[in-house]
């Protein structure tokens, strides 16, 4: 033995001493200045369009009137009744659709034959237009919470149907050999390895499903119902009150904002082994 | 040519296991007149479904405490054979015996590690080593312990709430070890395991493996190992015996038993660069390349049925 026991040499450069980039803090101010901008453009064309009479008014509204049609509908007792009508079987779609659509696929994504019997039916019943079937939902239920919530779930629960049925079914095949070899079996296999490795693509459709229950809710008090928030926009809308109907739409986008930022919360803390 | 001995159970004849290399002599693991034929998808304008000997006329024991490394080249079914061993593929024909039982899975007597992680990434490093102690309804108090002697036998115990994404590659494979050896198996499965890694991380990993099985052995654990890897030198380095496979069919092409002098774990560095080592390795890459040549005329695997 001379001189040569050492190990071969090695890279010296060591992954993390790769340059960072330079701050991106002048880019995204930036960014935001010219989404700012943006906005406020359209906003003031809007205004200057309609109070020219280059459109007209009664149609199109005005952003200043939209602004106070909002202070005034929003926290009216009236909007607020609405909004808790509508939330309140946007809520109960979301549950009982998640709950039950999930059940579902994961049965589906489980069970080969399951999967064989019922999957096929999938696809052509989430293609029926729902909506459609509002009229004969509400027959049904009368003008009640539960017809707003049953069309909404007809809904989502395909969607998360699809969704859950995937997810399991798509599993990391090197996690299943090793689950396997390991020695786990049906359940824990489930609640170990299957389950856990669906909840990214669980959650994905979940955030879908709020988006989705709103819709449904929405169209089926707009057909017919004695309070939310699809009622008043019909009845504004043939008052010829385009601002207050704006107000709503506002109102909306709002509170799916505040609740998907909400959910990403609660994803990020689930998730966070994802980075 | 004196470091290298045919082992004497390579196809068709009688076992004598090497005293030094395999323990009491009982075979731990057995495969006689294995065969294996896989179905491969029917390709427009064949005539019929084709099929493919992955495996064919294993004839191999495995002494309890032996450490056996599969080498060759990928397609020659050495992977196949640990699959069968695990209980996951069963022999077109042929009899595989474990321990003299039929191979099951899920047989807690095995540990199986492959060449990707297979970590569970919603898990901490420490729950990941502990998963094969779940299984054996370990209490939870047992499991942390002993999970956190193998991450520190790994040299990972301060990482152990770490999830898989915050660890490096070579991190990983040791989190996948401590795991494979957590439960104590007797029989270790090993497939490429340190294929993926760096050639100083891969060199690091395979002294740890080798000094945790070496100092076992002392202790009169020894484990039988059935080591897959496409990299002689590595064969040479950590096994008692190092087979010898060549593809289409897949099939022993030779049998030999490294007499190279343990414990190598502390020295494994100084070891590649002994004469011994290089006469090894040479004499084998010679028999494989030899046998890859013979192989070309003999060997058309590919049959049509």
């Amino acid at each position: 033995m001379t001189a040569t026991h050492e190990a071969p040499p090695v890279a010296a450069a060591r992954v993390d001493d790769v340059v960072k980039p330079p701050p991106k803090v002048a880019r995204r101010a930036l960014i935001t200045a010219i989404q700012v901008l943006v906005v406020g453009a359209f906003l003031a064309l809007w205004e200057v369009a309609s109070r020219q009479e280059w459109i007209d008014p009664l149609l199109f509204g005005r952003p200043s009137e939209v602004w106070t049609a909002f202070f005034d509908y929003v926290p009216s007792e009236a909007g607020v009744d609405s909004l808790k009508a509508t939330m309140t079987a946007v809520a109960m779609a979301f549950v009982i659709g998640s709950v039950v659509g999930t059940l579902a696929g994961l049965i589906l994504g489980l069970s080969k034959w399951a999967d064989d019997i019922f999957g096929p039916f999938l696809v052509p019943l989430n293609s029926i237009p729902r909506i459609a079937l509002a009229p004969m939902f509400i027959a049904w239920f009368g003008l009640t919470t539960e017809a707003k919530v049953f069309l909404a779930v007809t809904i989502v629960f395909f969607i998360l149907a699809e969704n859950a049925r995937s997810a399991v079914k798509s599993v990391d095949p090197d996690l299943m050999t090793m689950a396997k070899v390991v020695g786990l079996k049906r359940a824990s296999l489930l609640w170990k390895v299957v389950l856990p490795s669906a909840v990214p693509t669980l959650f994905a459709g979940l955030r879908l499903t709020f988006t989705y229950s709103l819709l449904g809710v929405i169209a089926s008090e707009m057909i017919a119902a004695t309070s939310g928030v699809g009622q008043d926009i019909v009845l504004y809308s043939s008052g010829y009150q385009i601002n207050t109907v704006f107000a709503i739409i506002i109102e909306l986008v709002i509170v799916a904002v505040v609740l998907n930022a909400v959910f990403q919360a609660v994803e990020r803390r689930l998730l966070r082994w994802q980075d | 040519m004196s470091m290298l001995v045919d082992s004497g159970s390579g196809a068709r004849s009688e076992v004598t296991a090497d005293e030094r290399t395999g323990g009491d002599g009982g075979a731990t693991l057995a495969f006689t007149g294995v065969r294996q034929v896989f179905a491969m998808p029917k390709q427009r304008g064949s005539a019929g479904p084709r099929s493919v000997v992955a495996l064919d006329n294993i004839d191999l024991e495995i002494p309890d405490g032996q450490f056996v490394a599969l080498v060759g080249a990928s397609g020659c079914g050495k992977t196949t054979l640990l699959n069968m061993v695990a209980g996951l593929v069963k022999p077109t024909s042929g009899v595989v015996r474990v321990k003299d039982q039929a191979p099951r899975v899920a047989n807690l007597d095995i540990g199986y590690m492959f060449a990707r992680d297979a970590l569970l990434p919603w898990r901490s490093a420490r729950r990941n080593v502990e998963l094969p102690l779940e299984v054996r309804n370990w209490d939870r108090g047992r499991r942390r312990e002993r999970a956190m002697e193998m991450l520190e036998l790994v040299g990972l115990r301060e990482k152990h709430t770490q999830y898989r994404m915050q660890l490096s590659q070579g991190m990983r494979q040791r989190v996948a070890l401590a795991r494979t050896l957590a439960a104590d198996p007797s029989i270790l499965l090993m497939d490429e395991p340190f294929a993926a890694l760096d050639a100083r991380t891969k060199l690091t990993l395979q002294g740890e493996f080798l000094r945790i099985w070496e100092a076992q052995a002392a202790e009169g654990q020894r484990k039988t190992v059935l080591f897959v890897t496409h990299d002689l030198q590595e064969a040479v380095l950590l096994a008692d015996r190092v087979i010898i496979m060549l593809p289409n069919p897949g099939r022993v092409a030779e049998d030999l038993i490294v007499e190279l002098p343990r414990p190598r774990a502390e020295h494994l560095g100084e070891v590649m660069y002994t004469p011994e080592f290089r006469e090894i390795t040479q004499s084998l890459f010679d028999r494989l390349e030899g046998a890859i040549a013979d192989g070309q005329v003999a060997g058309h695997g590919r049959t049509s049925a």
